[in-house]
């Protein structure tokens, strides 16, 4: 006790503690009165703004996965309120209605988790599945370029594999965007840039850079998605059909994120079709 | 009081400010944050005047602070800590005394008084920033005390285990 008692008496730094104490407790204490002075201790002033400035440039490059993601979020929630992704019931001009647009096709945002181009047979997996509304059959498109990607083949509970476009089991039905001659695409397993479009009869007129895109006839791909562009043409002797060469729009090897489009009329289509087909 | 445990104490003040506004700032888990900036108190040569060692902590608070943009908090909490520093130095007073113009480490006083050492300091610095900062005290408050300073303490200690700093 006397220790301190002495210490206390040689502690000639009391006051200078009572007084920078006082200083930095009335700066807290007042802290939200706006004061010029201020502004010099603290992120505003020049060095340590900046600087904090130069580190945020740093840090946002790992906040990149987080955003990429809201933003594929928000895009699939814009896509469903586009007019093409809803179905007209509009029939009769007297019959207008609050539900004269139905929802047709409903866009699922979905990472790819894992993707192979090397194989004949070559599919992707995405993340998202069953709980998240992936119907089989489904349409799965890029979402950077708006091309196509491939058909859903089995859907998990939380990941679905889809069938690539480049598989040579895909069959996609694709048509000339200028005037609507149409024909089957499919992939020889060979180039992972190219696919065949096959069927195109032989009257068709085509040129080298003619647009190929989703002819909507099927009941797995919406009309005018971008499949790709005429790279060569020809017809094979004999055989009264074009053989034509499509160069692909997407890097299907950069695939980072696509939109899992399910076609919600789908049942009606195929119902009705087969029951024609059965007559 | 020689040159290089100026020098060593200097690049101490920089070192601690940017990783402590740079790196430990972006750390917040339920208003929790992570204190590396007491330890440079800590660790201030022994020996020193006292109105220049509270001033050295005013400073470096003030600095803190810049960077948190708590203007004060830290001023205060840095100025407590030089304030309070003597007092607990001659409570722990070791039986042949201290060496002046030493800085306080483990490797000149022992590991054992280091810890009781830093946890005293940081056990006042941790209830002082709690309950400066949020101005209240609940048994949340006491809680966030408990690992505000759990966290601080074994930084400290940690620093001197890895860096075993002579000055």
């Amino acid at each position: 006790m006397q220790r301190i008692f002495l210490f206390l008496l040689k502690y000639n730094g009391v006051f200078a503690f009572i007084i920078l104490q006082v200083i930095a407790l009335s700066f807290y204490f007042t802290r939200n009165i706006t004061d010029n002075k201020r502004v010099f201790v603290s992120s505003a002033n020049g060095i340590i703004g900046s600087a904090y400035d130069y580190s945020s440039r740093i840090s946002r490059y790992w906040n990149l996965a987080a955003v990429n993601d809201s933003l594929a979020r928000e895009n699939a929630a814009l896509k469903m309120q586009l007019p093409s992704s809803k179905f007209s019931s509009l029939v009769d001009l007297k019959e207008v209605k609050d539900t004269t647009l139905k929802q047709q096709y409903r866009y699922l945002e979905a990472k790819v988790v894992n993707n192979t181009i090397h194989r004949p047979h070559n599919y992707i997996t995405i993340n998202r599945g069953r709980n998240q509304g992936v119907k089989n059959s489904a349409a799965v498109i890029n979402a950077e370029s708006n091309g196509i990607v491939g058909i859903v083949h089995k859907v998990g509970k939380n990941y679905s594999v889809v069938m690539s476009l480049l598989n040579i089991d895909i069959r996609v039905s694709a048509k000339i965007k200028r005037n609507n001659y149409f024909g089957s695409l499919l992939w020889d397993g060979k180039n992972s840039s190219k696919a065949q479009l096959q069927s195109l009869p032989k009257h068709a007129d085509i040129v080298v850079g003619d647009t190929i895109i989703t002819s909507g006839y099927s009941t797995v791909f919406p009309e005018g998605i971008m499949i790709g562009v005429v790279d060569t043409f020809a017809i094979p002797s004999g055989i009264n059909f074009y053989d034509v060469k499509v160069n692909l729009v997407n890097d299907m090897n950069a695939i980072r994120y696509v939109y899992v489009v399910n076609d919600l009329l789908k049942e009606e289509k195929i119902a009705l079709e087969e029951e024609v087909n059965n007559e | 009081m020689n040159s290089s445990l100026i020098r060593a104490n200097a690049i101490r003040f920089i070192l601690f400010v940017l990783i402590q506004g740079f790196v430990l700032r972006g750390v917040d888990m339920q208003h929790v944050q992570v204190y590396l900036y007491p330890l440079f108190i800590l660790m201030l040569p022994l020996g020193l005047a006292d109105g220049l060692l509270l001033l050295i902590c005013f400073l470096f608070g003030l600095s803190i602070d810049a960077f948190y943009d708590t203007l004060g908090l830290h001023a205060s909490a840095a100025v407590l800590l030089g304030g309070i520093r003597n007092f607990i130095l001659a409570f722990l007073e070791p039986r042949g005394g201290y060496d002046a113009g030493k800085a306080v480490t483990k490797v000149h006083l022992g590991t054992t008084w280091f810890m009781q050492y830093s946890a005293l300091m940081l056990l006042i610095h941790s209830i002082w920033v709690s309950i400066l900062s949020h101005l209240e005290f609940s048994s949340l408050t006491a809680l966030r005390i408990v690992v505000v300073f759990a966290i601080s303490f074994l930084i400290a200690i940690l620093y001197q285990f890895i860096f075993n700093p002579k000055e």
